[in-house]
């Protein structure tokens, strides 16, 4: 009996520490500026122009793109960029000039510790552009 | 009596007036400073011209060379701006190669580009050659004219309206002052570097005194300035003879303090850079001997954001587990561990090419320390790689080194049920990721090793005020700055090929032969793999100096297993100099004629740039697996 006990209390210990170090993690992942960001996941983006000659696995990787883009955006980008309308925060359309390759990481001087490539990869910042570029048109101008 | 008091009070008015206008306008001077100093060189550059097109053949080479030597001194007075406003023009003026293959940190992910080189260095150069062709020095002379109209353009002075360029154009001028401009990289006759170096300084004092005319409420503090003069002093005090210069003295107690009070500037006057030529550095660094002067790899990879230490632990030990683990090769018998040894500065120092995963066959190329490793753009010897994480991936995936694949290492990871629980924490910390990937395995091996490069050595600390170094080592530098030429390509503070502003990766050709007999060059033709073109076959990228007493055998292919080796190879020229055809050899085949003194100090210093790392003991056991042909893994492999 005092063994069973003693399993039983190991386990409850064991999923209370889990319990705790989950909590952790969510204030982890806690952004400054979470309550700006949008929520509105938009699951429909305007395809590129070729998207007509685009095989399923192509488009499945786009896609894949942007909702990574989406991620990294409220993450790191929505908190200056997003645009209250309404009390509800929009993701404004961005003009093509304004979504540079590198050249936005150091145009712009708000830019220069969050955008810096230990801060966000290649990788990374082709997917925020590829979502921004395609995502469905909000009529909110940056 | 009523004509005066109108005439009195108008002149009041013109008077007043004039004030406002004088106090309201701003001082040029600085600009001006500028206009004027472009005008000269420009003038003067006409006038070498028509120097050389007034002659029939260069048959006095002595006032033709007169000339570019006095066109070379406007420029080094204009290089403050020049080599930080326009980067790409400015080798047009003064380029060291006539052509250089450029892969910049900010565009290293695409295809290498081409260069071209023009000027007063390949001048100069020029005219040690046998036959002159009046045609060639004009071609040099005209590219360099067409270039210095770049720096007339609007988009260019009215960056120096603000102060914001001037502090970041100080920066990248002091640390070449470090590096470049006191090694003769950029100038070809060693008697003309010191003369050189001392106009260049006065210049550039001349452009602090009209900065702080124009920017009085942004102006270079005294104590700044005080410094500076003395350098300027110590310079003109040493003794004229180049080899001679103390490099150690002039960096230490001048340059070094400069920088640190440029850095403090830069953040008490927020100072705002819009130019790739500041991608990589940082303005947190306070010397230039500081391990964070610039950013150079993403040691975190896919954890990039991570900054919890709790985190950043949990992927630290994961990192280290995996490290020691064979768990990561096909037959479970191969760990990083097994050439990189921990406990031999992450290289191996007993083979010069490590043993294929046949266990029969000897790979092509000698195992590089890790360490450092995150201070390079590219990775490996001929550049291959273009971040920590793909260099990981590679290794653990070629079938002669760990002949494994992706998805097997992650299966038989995630069959341990201590990698697995891990690993799915670590998840939680990379909110795009779906699943568990490699990448969280690789990237966790990246950021472990790559902690180890963040330590001093005594030459670092003896920089910085914090220890001393004997003579020995001060001398050493001194030769490997000015006799030994070892500075114009390892520069500091890394001592490797990536210099300021620390944007891309040099390679060279040295002509490394293939045995000791030097019947031939090695056969790996190095960066041409990736990037083929005449100038990079059997081009490497320049490694560091840093722990080289420590990481022997040494070159691509690890055939010099001493340092005293390694000077003579210098020493003799390279390749070249030991009579094999290099035609695109980088490094000149004369002889340094290096005195067995200059030797022995060279490697005083090197020794000196011996790391103070902290090496960790192996894990004791690795995690178990649910498989139990796992379990019989040893930690680290067996061979």
């Amino acid at each position: 009996m005092k063994k069973y006990v003693f399993t039983l209390s190991v386990i409850l210990s064991i999923i209370l520490i889990n319990c705790s170090s989950n909590k952790q993690i969510v204030t982890n992942k806690k952004e400054p500026n979470k309550e700006v960001a949008m929520k509105d996941k938009p699951l429909l983006y305007d395809m590129p122009e070729d998207s007509l000659t685009l095989t399923a696995e192509k488009k499945k990787e786009f896609i894949a793109s942007c909702e990574r883009g989406i991620i990294i955006y409220n993450t790191i980008c929505a908190g200056c960029h997003n645009k209250m309308i309404n009390g509800i925060a929009v993701v404004p359309d961005f003009s093509l000039p304004q979504l540079m390759d590198y050249e936005i990481r150091i145009q712009y001087p708000s830019h220069e510790d969050r955008l810096k490539d230990n801060n966000l990869s290649v990788q990374e910042l082709d997917d925020v552009v590829n979502y921004l570029r395609y995502k469905k048109k909000s009529g909110v101008h940056f | 009596m009523k004509k005066r008091i109108v005439s009195f009070s108008l002149s009041i008015l013109v008077v007043g007036i004039l004030i406002s206008f004088t106090n309201t306008s701003e001082d040029k001077s600085y600009v001006l400073n500028y206009k004027n100093k472009l005008a000269l060189f420009e003038q003067n550059e006409l006038e070498l011209i028509d120097l050389i097109n007034k002659q029939n053949c260069i048959n006095n080479i002595e006032i033709v060379k007169d000339k570019i030597l006095q066109v070379r001194k406007c420029f080094k007075g204009l290089d403050f701006w020049f080599r930080y406003l326009e980067p790409t023009s400015q080798k047009k003026i003064n380029g060291p190669l006539p052509v250089e293959w450029e892969t910049e940190v900010f565009e290293k992910y695409e295809k290498p580009y081409k260069r071209e080189g023009a000027g007063y260095t390949l001048a100069l150069q020029y005219l040690e050659e046998e036959q002159i062709d009046k045609q060639v020095l004009l071609n040099l002379v005209n590219k360099s004219l067409i270039a210095t109209q770049t720096y007339k353009a609007d988009s260019i002075t009215n960056l120096l309206k603000t102060y914001h360029s001037f502090y970041l154009c100080n920066r990248l001028f002091l640390l070449n002052l470090a590096t470049i401009y006191t090694s003769g990289f950029d100038c070809p006759t060693k008697e003309n570097i010191l003369p050189e170096l001392l106009n260049m300084m006065e210049d550039v004092n001349s452009i602090y005194t009209s900065y702080n005319s124009s920017f009085p409420n942004q102006n270079l503090p005294e104590n700044y300035l005080s410094i500076y003069k003395n350098a300027i002093n110590f310079v003109a005090n040493e003794p004229k003879e180049f080899n001679q210069f103390n490099h150690f003295g002039f960096i230490k107690n001048y340059v070094n303090p400069l920088f640190g009070i440029n850095q403090q500037l830069i953040n008490l006057y927020k100072v705002q850079s819009k130019s790739v030529v500041d991608y990589s550095l940082t303005k947190n660094a306070t010397s230039i001997f500081s391990k964070n002067i610039y950013t150079g790899q993403n040691t975190k990879g896919i954890y990039l954001r991570v900054t919890d230490e709790k985190a950043l632990t949990e992927i630290s030990n994961l990192g280290k587990l995996l490290f020691y683990d064979p768990i990561l090769s096909a037959n479970n018998e191969r760990s990083c561990a097994s050439c990189h040894k921990p406990t031999e500065f992450f290289t191996d120092t007993i083979n010069k090419t490590s043993l294929q995963y046949n266990r029969t066959d000897f790979l092509e190329r000698n195992t590089p320390t890790l360490l450092n490793s995150p201070y390079n753009h590219l990775i490996m010897a001929d550049g291959k790689h273009i971040n920590l994480q793909s260099q990981t991936s590679e290794v653990i995936t070629n079938e002669k080194e760990m002949g494994s694949t992706e998805k097997e290492v992650l299966n038989k990871i995630l069959s341990c049920d201590e990698y697995k629980n891990t690993l799915t924490y670590l998840l939680t910390l990379t909110p795009t990721q779906k699943e568990i990937s490699f990448n969280h395995v690789i990237s966790a091996i990246t950021y472990y090793y790559s902690q180890f490069s963040n330590y001093n050595s005594p030459f670092d600390d003896a920089m910085n005020n914090q220890q001393n170094v004997s003579i020995e080592v001060q001398n050493g530098f001194n030769v490997f700055m000015g006799k030994g030429e070892c500075g114009t390509c390892h520069f500091a503070p890394q001592f490797n090929g990536v210099k300021p502003p620390y944007v891309g990766s040099e390679f060279e050709v040295i002509g490394v032969p293939q045995t000791l007999a030097y019947a031939s060059i090695s056969n790996d033709k190095g960066r041409f793999l990736i990037n083929p073109a005449t100038e990079t076959l059997n081009a490497f990228r320049t490694g560091t100096i840093r722990n080289a007493a420590k990481t022997k055998p040494y070159m691509h292919n690890g055939i010099f297993n001493t340092l005293d080796e390694v000077i003579d190879f210098y020493n003799n020229g390279g390749g070249a100099g030991k009579g094999l055809n290099i035609p695109n050899q980088t490094l000149s085949a004369d002889s340094l004629q290096l005195t067995n003194l200059e030797k022995q100090n060279l490697i005083a210093f090197i020794q000196s740039l011996t790391e103070n790392i902290p090496f960790e003991q192996a894990p004791k056991k690795l995690p178990k697996s649910t498989k139990k042909i796992l379990n019989k893994r040893l930690v680290g492999g067996i061979y």
